[in-house]
């Protein structure tokens, strides 16, 4: 499993969604290796709940930016 | 005690001429009487005599008027001949009429006049007069006009005529050094005009003659004045103003001395000479010039408001232009928060969709690679069953062989009666050993050892 790089404890938002695409690649590709089948999939669920959660909260902070703007 | 000296007659006594004698001297007034004669004799009818008044030609207190008239330019020459003059009260004020009628100045000093009148002696003074009894106004006019004349096309001449008009009037000509006779009317007209408005001049004054005989060296002063004011950057422009006048009021403002100083004046010099119809040289070499005093105010308070105007224009224009150019900001930035707004809300919505993928094939591809992985277990499975088989198959083949070899077993064979004899190594013989040699021979039941013979 490749290192990814952190901010502070968790890793950004690009580079979670790079390693889920590359864990999808590697379970697509036909070299199965069962061991590893758990701990990828493991992995790739945890990366997609973190950048859900991410994506939520900055939808959250980017609708009330853009609300102040319009109080003017 | 005093010894009292006879008189002698004088051995220098004159010899009597033709002229009656007494005594074979005259009496004084005998003498003076006969000069009167003879002077009016000669100058019995009346003459015109053109001159030059020296003095004051004011009447004195009995309405006489007394002065001197000299030729042209000798006023200060102390040879030249000069002519007393006379005026007397009854005349005076006639002649004064007739001048005043005839708008040509009044007698004044310096004044060049072509008069009528007779040459007389009075005795008591010793004295040859000239009693006027008649001016001729158009000479003096003449002798003015032509003088004006000269001066301007002298000025001309040399480029001075226009030259202080060539310094250019400043934008706002708020500092003015006044000349004029302090307190005057012309002076109250000219600051009253002034604080009717509500720009801040600053009017300095230097009170000057503006007739008579010292008028010319105080005005000249006042420009002189200005110069040492300018070192200090003040003023903006000089105003030289006065109120109206007789035409002997006015003569100084045909001054050549004065006009030349102001042509080279360096700063723009106003005026504002209250005559009715008339330039004098001052008009002509001035910036500018104005008909009163009130004018000149005016002129200068048209300027200002002229920058003022101009200022206000600017104002709008400024104000527009900047109410333009917020509100053109205004809604490039409104345009700008829109397209931010969808940009960003674009960029989320396919954010969520990538995501959302990726939610979507994990367990597809998770179940894919298990699915393979089975397979591939199912396959493992099946070689395994396979390899049984081809196990199974080769017992199978294996009994029956054994079987076969059963058959040919060599017990089978003893039991008919067969032995197998072996050498000492242990090897069956097929041929005859040499003798000697050791022999096992087994039999069915039981071996034989033997040798060879």
């Amino acid at each position: 499993m490749s290192e990814l790089p952190l901010e502070g404890d968790q890793p950004s938002y690009a580079d979670a969604m790079k390693r889920i695409e590359a864990i999808l690649a590697q379970i697509e590709s036909d070299d199965v290796n069962v061991d590893k089948l758990l701990e990828h999939v493991t992995e790739a669920a945890g990366l997609i709940k973190l950048c859900k959660s991410k994506l939520t909260e900055t939808e959250t902070q980017v609708r009330n930016v853009l609300e102040t703007l319009e109080e003017d | 005690m005093l010894s009292l000296r006879p008189v002698t007659e004088p051995a220098t006594l004159p010899t009597p001429n033709a002229l009656p004698v007494g005594s074979g001297a005259f009496t004084v007034a005998e003498l003076t009487t006969t000069i009167a004669e003879v002077i009016s004799g000669d100058f019995f009818e009346e003459v015109w005599v053109v001159g030059e008044i020296v003095g004051n030609p004011s009447p004195q207190r009995s309405g006489h008027s007394f002065f001197d008239l000299r030729d042209h330019g000798t006023a200060s020459t102390k040879t030249a001949p000069k002519l007393p003059a006379k005026l007397w009260a009854n005349h005076r004020l006639r002649i004064e009429a007739e001048l005043a009628g005839a708008r040509a100045p009044a007698l004044t000093e310096g004044l060049q006049v072509l008069v009528r009148g007779k040459v007389s002696y009075y005795a008591p003074f010793a004295e040859v007069g000239f009693i006027i009894s008649a001016v001729d106004p158009n000479y003096t006019l003449g002798k003015l006009e032509g003088e004006r004349r000269r001066i301007i096309k002298a000025l001309t001449a040399e480029g001075l005529l226009r030259a202080n008009a060539a310094h250019p009037l400043p934008l706002v000509p708020l500092d003015v050094l006044l000349v004029t006779s302090e307190g005057s009317a012309a002076y109250n007209d000219f600051i009253s005009e002034l604080r009717r408005t509500p720009y801040a001049f600053a009017v300095q004054t230097v009170d000057t003659r503006v007739q008579g005989r010292d008028a010319e060296r105080t005005l000249i002063a006042a420009l002189d004045y200005s110069d040492e004011l300018a070192d200090a950057g003040w003023p903006h422009v000089v105003a030289i103003v006065r109120g109206g006048g007789s035409s002997s009021d006015l003569l100084v403002f045909d001054s050549e001395r004065f006009a030349r100083r102001v042509a080279s004046h360096e700063l723009p010099v106003v005026c504002g000479i209250g005559h009715e119809i008339d330039r004098s040289v001052l008009d002509e070499v001035a910036h500018t010039s104005l008909i009163t005093p009130t004018a000149t105010a005016q002129f200068l308070i048209q300027q200002v408001a002229l920058f003022d105007a101009q200022l206000d224009e600017c104002l709008h224009a400024l104000a527009s232009q900047a109410e333009q150019a917020t509100s053109n900001s205004r809604a490039r930035l409104l345009a700008g928060a829109n397209k931010l707004s969808r940009s960003v809300t674009d960029e989320l919505a396919r954010e969520r969709g990538h995501l959302v993928r990726a939610e979507l094939k994990l367990p597809h591809a998770a179940s894919a690679a298990l699915g393979s992985a089975t397979q591939q277990a199912n396959r493992a499975v099946l070689r395994v069953r396979f390899a049984n088989e081809v196990v199974s198959r080769a017992q199978r083949r294996l009994d029956t062989n054994t079987k076969l070899i059963r058959a040919h077993a060599p017990d089978r064979v003893l039991a008919r009666g067969f032995s197998i004899t072996r050498d000492a190594q242990g090897k069956p013989v097929r041929q005859p050993p040499p003798s000697g040699s050791r022999l096992v021979t087994t039999l069915a039941e039981g071996s034989i050892a033997s040798t060879v013979d």
